[in-house]
């Protein structure tokens, strides 16, 4: 695959605020190849897309397009160009038709400033037939299932007639089918020539589709190489690249021997299951798995929050079937979510008021009214405990760093005493300090007695904490990774599926 | 890890902790929700009582104003607790109307006072009830909802009367000896409002049932998380706001002597109105009774300054709307300094 490149990065980087995404990155992708760029969450993929779509600049160095430099200064001049992009997250108006989402923000229109609906409708039929695509121009985007609301998404990019197309992660929301499907598409577009930069995460899939592939580490550029000539440990090697940074605390010795707390047996929800598992008190066991892969609606239906179509949760021997967060609370339950922001913390409350929220009806005075001495109180345990380092109960949550959102929000959880701790990526956007203070309350935590469910965005967290790891592939748990034996590189080949064995 | 004290310093706060300095009471007054009303309300008495001599601080006067306010001021009460939760109600002008005729309906069948009374007030919880289940049922939006009962709940009292005033029943009761009377020296509509407006700050800030209200409003996805039951709260507010809005409207038919199928017509307005001038934001998420009550106020206050004024009372329709807007422009930044 070596003909002249096409692209050509010359010592690129970008900084946002104090923190380098991209630092002097310089590769090449050749005309007509489809180049995979391959990192870990924060290795600057998007950061990189972003640049050549024209959506940010570079700081320094130059991008070069068929060896002239070019100047994407806004998407409209990437898109001159002839670069048309695939976002991570689906840009689409659910409300429109198809051929409106297509033509959105380039609708043909006459002289006399009306759309020409029927040119914009053929057009849009053309595209969808070059896809193979058996979709109705005149579709509600809405009413589609997610993999043909991808296929929309190129189509919107394909009707632009690039020569450069971008897909940053397209698949993480699509099914086997759907994806297998896709990259059909994409083979036939090479076919045709196009040049296509592919950014994902899954391997296994890289390796199906990609002709050369880079790897990007912490903003740097470490090398690019033909798929005939590497394979998948070499490039999970390096993009981990380095020994684990973070030092996990050991477990402490248990207070209370482990006794089992929780079986689930064959429990089915929405696109998950059957899965079955159990924990022990004391015990943090991690769930690992792509996005996508069901991790979370595991958590939200244990938690109530999604119904439970069929199988059995049973804590310490006895059914549970709550059908509601309350009567989960009230059974023991506490789950920590994955978005502060969204589903977390009420932003415009004080600590006070955020931490106490859960815990109200235990603070009231005899008429029923909320005891003002109580809830200080109270607050002032719940934070005393989390080491919260201010002593303000009444600022305001959005003014906090991370660190301290994430301590309130644990704080509010807390407050709840529960038996079952779950927690979603309980250190996401939280500095380095503040996680190591969250990974040693987990200890405490689980020393106490406490059972604990995890999983993270960051891998090398659910390696460091958590005591046994189930991984999670496409709604099912495909292996069990006792702390022993559990290292990054397994890890993740299990997340991608490509490991199948405990 | 040694560098733990270090990194938790770095969290520590950088401001100087509370104290009674002119400076610091200042920061307090101005952070207060309220703060663009008492602003407002402050320079609009202060102006009239220049400009009309002092017509307009007569005790006689100001008690007029307040009983002016009292009917949108006992259902801005409801309509805080509502917008704190991020949800409205627009049929309330005629769920007022609507308890009205029902009340002057059952007198005149010949049903005693508190029997007609306890029909009115159970209209106007079950107006209220309705509104939150068809919200929470057909999956409406309540605003739509209460689009829809404000036309049919006006109707329904239309029906009812007839369209004509219904007074012929026996007025030689409490109700109507009090109605148009004062109480101590004080209007007993404005009593009413004191203590509806007590009861509700009470509820939404000291209960947890007011702070399951306002968490909705702040963030609801984080609410249902937290096991708040959204369905229940919505439905229960919608009930209060229909409860205050029955009280007022059996208030007016004490006042007026009769059932009106016009009375409590643009209301609605008036009482989101006095809600957002007193600091509660439609977002939702916190709100002030106080405010709302003295949102009201303002209202009052300007309306009876422009006839002091000798102004048309249309101008006081005018004046209405340029006060909403630079009430809550005051607060907005009043509050940003």
């Amino acid at each position: 695959m070596n003909r002249a490149p096409f692209i050509r990065l010359h010592g690129v980087s970008k900084r946002f605020g104090g923190v380098a995404a991209l630092d002097g990155v310089s590769f090449e992708i050749g005309r007509g190849e489809v180049h995979a760029v391959v990192g870990e969450n924060g290795a600057g993929k998007s950061t990189l897309m972003k640049l050549l779509a024209g959506i940010d600049e570079p700081d320094d160095g130059e991008i070069q397009l068929d060896g002239i430099r070019a100047r994407l200064k806004n998407p409209r001049e990437a898109r001159k160009r002839g670069i048309s992009i695939v976002f991570q997250e689906l840009s689409l108006f659910p409300h429109r038709t198809v051929t409106a989402n297509i033509f959105a923000n380039r609708e043909l229109a006459n002289p006399w400033g009306s759309v020409r609906g029927s040119q914009m409708r053929e057009a849009t039929l053309r595209v969808l037939s070059e896809l193979d695509a058996s979709l109705s121009p005149d579709a509600i985007l809405g009413s589609l299932a997610i993999g043909e609301r991808q296929l929309v998404e190129i189509a919107r990019a394909l009707e632009q007639q690039p020569q450069i197309l971008i897909l940053d992660e397209p698949n993480s929301a699509l099914n086997e089918a759907e994806s297998s499907r896709l990259f059909d598409i994409l083979r036939r577009l090479r076919a045709r020539g196009l040049t296509i930069i592919y950014v994902s995460h899954r391997l296994e899939e890289v390796f199906a589709i990609a002709d050369r592939i880079t790897v990007l580490r912490d903003g740097r550029f470490q090398g690019t190489w033909s798929i005939a000539e590497t394979t998948i440990p070499k490039i999970i090697q390096e993009m981990i690249g380095r020994p684990l940074v973070e030092s996990f605390p050991k477990p402490l010795p248990a207070q209370v021997p482990g006794t089992v707390v929780l079986e689930v047996s064959s429990l089915q929800s929405g696109l998950i299951g059957p899965l079955s598992f159990s924990a022990k008190s004391g015990e943090i066991v991690g769930f690992a798995g792509l996005e996508g892969s069901g991790v979370d609606d595991l958590f939200q239906t244990l938690f109530g929050l999604n119904p439970l179509i069929s199988g059995q949760i049973l804590v310490r021997g006895r059914k549970q079937d709550h059908t509601s967060p309350l009567e989960a609370i009230r059974h023991g339950w506490a789950l920590v979510p994955k978005s502060r922001r969204d589903e977390g913390l009420m932003m415009d409350w004080s600590i006070a008021r955020n931490v106490i929220l859960l815990r109200l009806h235990t603070l009231l005075t005899w008429l029923g009214m909320i005891d003002g001495q109580a809830v200080q109180d109270a607050t002032a345990a719940s934070i005393r405990r989390l080491e919260l380092g201010t002593d303000r109960f009444q600022e305001i949550v959005a003014s906090l760093s991370g660190g301290n959102q994430q301590k309130v929000l644990l704080a509010k959880w807390l407050a709840t005493e529960p038996e079952i701790l779950i927690l979603n990526d309980p250190t996401r956007g939280v500095d380095v300090g503040a996680k190591h203070e969250i990974y040693q309350l987990c200890r405490q935590l689980a020393a106490q007695g406490m059972t604990l469910l995890m999983t993270s965005s960051e891998a090398e967290e659910i390696v460091g904490l958590a005591d046994r790891t189930l991984v999670l592939y496409k709604g099912k748990i495909v292996c069990e990774l006792q702390q022993d034996r559990i290292t990054k590189a397994r890890l993740l080949h299990a997340m991608s599926g490509t490991l199948s064995a405990g | 890890m040694s560098e733990q004290p270090d990194i938790l310093s770095s969290h520590a706060t950088t401001g100087t902790t509370m104290s009674a300095t002119p400076r610091a009471v200042w920061r307090r007054v101005r952070s207060l929700d309220e703060i663009g009303v008492i602003v407002a309300l402050l320079s609009v008495c202060g102006l009239l009582w220049i400009f009309t001599g002092d017509r307009f601080v007569q005790p006689t006067n100001l008690l007029q104003v307040a009983r002016q306010a009292s009917s949108y001021g006992i259902m801005s009460v409801g309509m805080v607790m509502l917008l704190s939760m991020g949800e409205i109600d627009l049929s309330v002008g005629a769920i007022l109307t609507l308890v009205n005729i029902v009340t002057a309906v059952c007198l005149r069948e010949g049903m005693s006072l508190p029997v007609a009374m306890l029909a009115g007030i159970a209209t106007g919880a079950g107006c209220g009830v309705a509104n939150g289940l068809l919200g929470v049922v057909l999956r409406i939006p309540t605003i739509i909802v209460t689009l829809g009962t404000l036309s049919i709940y006006r109707g329904l009292a239309l029906v009812l009367s007839k369209g004509t005033p219904v007074a012929n029943f026996s007025k030689d009761n409490l109700l109507f000896d009090l109605g148009s009377r004062n109480l101590a020296g004080v209007p007993t509509s404005v009593w009413l409002m004191l203590i509806v407006s007590f009861c509700g700050h009470r509820v939404l800030a000291h209960t947890p049932f007011g702070w399951r209200l306002q968490a909705i409003g702040s963030n609801a996805q984080a609410a249902r998380f937290s096991g708040i039951p959204l369905a229940r709260h919505r439905v229960a507010a919608m009930a209060i706001m229909g409860l205050v809005a029955g009280i007022a409207g059996i208030m007016e038919l004490g006042f007026l002597q009769a059932g009106s199928p016009t009375t409590g017509q643009g209301y609605e307005l008036f009482v989101i109105a006095s809600a957002i001038i007193g600091g509660t934001t439609l977002a939702g998420g916190s709100g002030s009774v106080v405010g709302g009550i003295l949102g009201a106020l303002l209202i009052a206050v300007i309306r009876n300054g422009l006839v002091l004024l000798d102004f048309s009372a249309y101008w006081g329709t005018v004046a209405t709307g340029v006060v909403i807007i630079t009430a809550v422009a005051i607060g907005g930044v009043v509050k940003k300094q």
